[in-house]
């Protein structure tokens, strides 16, 4: 026999093979059983890369944000890209709140009102009652204390919730820094009282000027609710500073 | 001999049973899917039993198989493009199992061992007796290592082209070429020595029938 007949023997031998008679019947009932491609694990295939997606977007969003900046360097870094996005007359009060509040130390638990307080100095102790009137329910006092930032000090009330940040900062207004003399327009007025507006990123800032001072409203609220908590204290807060 | 009619058995009046669980009926799209699949898939159920078997070498393991593919090929049907060729993809699917299957069920002939068979044992061409059983073909062909085994099955038994061949055992076309020529000389050779085993001589003309 040469190849070719070989080959037709062999393909003779091979299919005169009986296949079982049940094959089909178990081919049949193992599909009805199985879900179809498409709608079965065609999507489940995508779900580990949806999900990877999810999670470096998120984790993107997470550091333009702020966070995962571990080293001094990278903090610096990133709160000098936002300071950029304010006027010169903002960059003081988002500055202290990114540095103390955001990069600071908070304490974790809530302390009580003689210790939160121990570091303030009694000539800003009336401004205590003033925060915290305006201040809504879910935030606590942590701290209130004077804080040293680029050879600035600054009074500074950190107030938070389990997942918000708030600093109401006042400071001495620095050469320059005015914002009368630098023309911006305030968002509103709260009993003649200008206030003036800005945001950075997931920050908003609301501030009022007064004499000598500056004084700041910083928090990762909404913009309207961070605007109402300055809105509920300026009058007064623009009355004590101008005493002091 | 074909298996078209072991298939037709299958379907009864050569319309698909509606499958149990899915309403045919209706015309819906997983019911119109799995018309299409049957259509198109289970007609070769047969010839990749038989492959699957000789492959193997073992008929339960070769079930196990079969059931495997058509489970493979029903997930995967919604990328099938109908009018392509079906035989092929479902012979692709099968050996992408059978190798899956061989690596848990046996150790892998590794191609020195192969090599090392072929040193020992491919001589020149014998010639072949033309008087064999089934038994006796289907004794030596499961003789041969696997890889020659395969392609022998392929592209002499199913009669597929180089081509399909390559595509389905995920090689290039040469490689096809010389396991073929490979695989039929010591086909060729096995033959011989199993019909000196059963004392059947170097002459003599015609087939037997259905021995195995």
């Amino acid at each position: 026999m040469n190849d070719r007949e070989v080959a037709a023997r062999l393909r003779y031998a091979v299919k005169s093979q009986p296949v079982p008679p049940e094959l089909a019947a178990k081919v049949r009932m193992r599909l009805d059983e199985a879900p179809r491609g498409r709608k079965g694990w065609g999507w489940m295939a995508w779900a580990p890369v949806a999900a990877a997606l999810a999670i470096a977007v998120a984790l993107g969003s997470a550091y333009r944000d702020g966070h995962f900046r571990f080293t001094p360097g990278q903090r610096e870094t990133f709160m000098a890209s936002l300071l950029t996005k304010v006027s010169l007359p903002m960059r003081a009060g988002l500055d202290d709140h990114l540095h103390c509040s955001v990069y600071g130390n908070v304490p974790k638990d809530v302390p009580d009102r003689g210790t939160a307080t121990q570091h303030l100095p009694q000539k800003f102790a009336p401004m205590l009652a003033i925060v915290e009137a305006a201040v809504p329910k879910p935030f606590q006092l942590y701290s209130a204390h004077v804080c040293e930032r680029n050879r600035r000090r600054f009074v500074h009330f950190q107030l938070k919730t389990d997942s918000k940040l708030l600093s109401v900062i006042v400071t001495r207004r620095g050469a320059g820094e005015s914002f009368v003399r630098e023309k911006i327009a305030p968002a509103l007025a709260a009993s003649g009282t200008p206030i003036y507006e800005a945001g950075a990123r997931r920050f908003e800032l609301a501030a009022v000027e007064s004499g000598d001072y500056l004084a700041y409203v910083v928090s990762d609220l909404p913009a309207e609710r961070n605007r109402s908590v300055m809105l509920a204290m300026a009058p007064q807060l623009v009355e004590t500073l101008a005493r002091l | 001999m074909s298996s078209a009619g072991t298939f037709d058995d299958w379907m009864g009046e050569g319309r698909p049973h509606p499958p149990s669980g899915m309403d045919n009926a209706g015309g819906t799209p997983a019911a119109d899917a799995r018309s299409a699949f049957d259509a198109e898939a289970m007609p070769h159920l047969n010839d990749l039993f038989r492959t699957a078997a000789r492959v193997l070498g073992d008929r339960a393991r070769a079930e196990d198989v079969v059931q495997e593919v058509y489970l493979q090929a029903w997930k995967s049907f919604h990328r099938f493009e109908p009018g392509t060729n079906c035989r092929a993809w479902l012979f692709k699917i099968l050996f992408h199992c059978v190798n899956h299957h061989r690596r848990r069920w046996f150790r892998f002939p590794l191609l020195k061992e192969t090599e090392e068979f072929l040193e020992a044992n491919l001589i020149a061409p014998e010639p072949v007796p033309d008087h064999l059983t089934d038994a006796s073909i289907l004794a030596a062909l499961d003789r041969i290592p696997a890889e020659f085994r395969a392609v022998v099955l392929l592209v002499d038994v199913e009669e597929f082209a180089y081509k399909d061949a390559a595509q389905i055992l995920a090689v290039p076309i040469g490689t096809v070429m010389s396991r073929l020529s490979r695989g039929r000389k010591l086909l060729r050779e096995q033959l011989a020595s199993v019909a000196a085993s059963y004392g059947i001589g170097k002459t003599g003309v015609g087939r037997t029938g259905n021995e195995a």
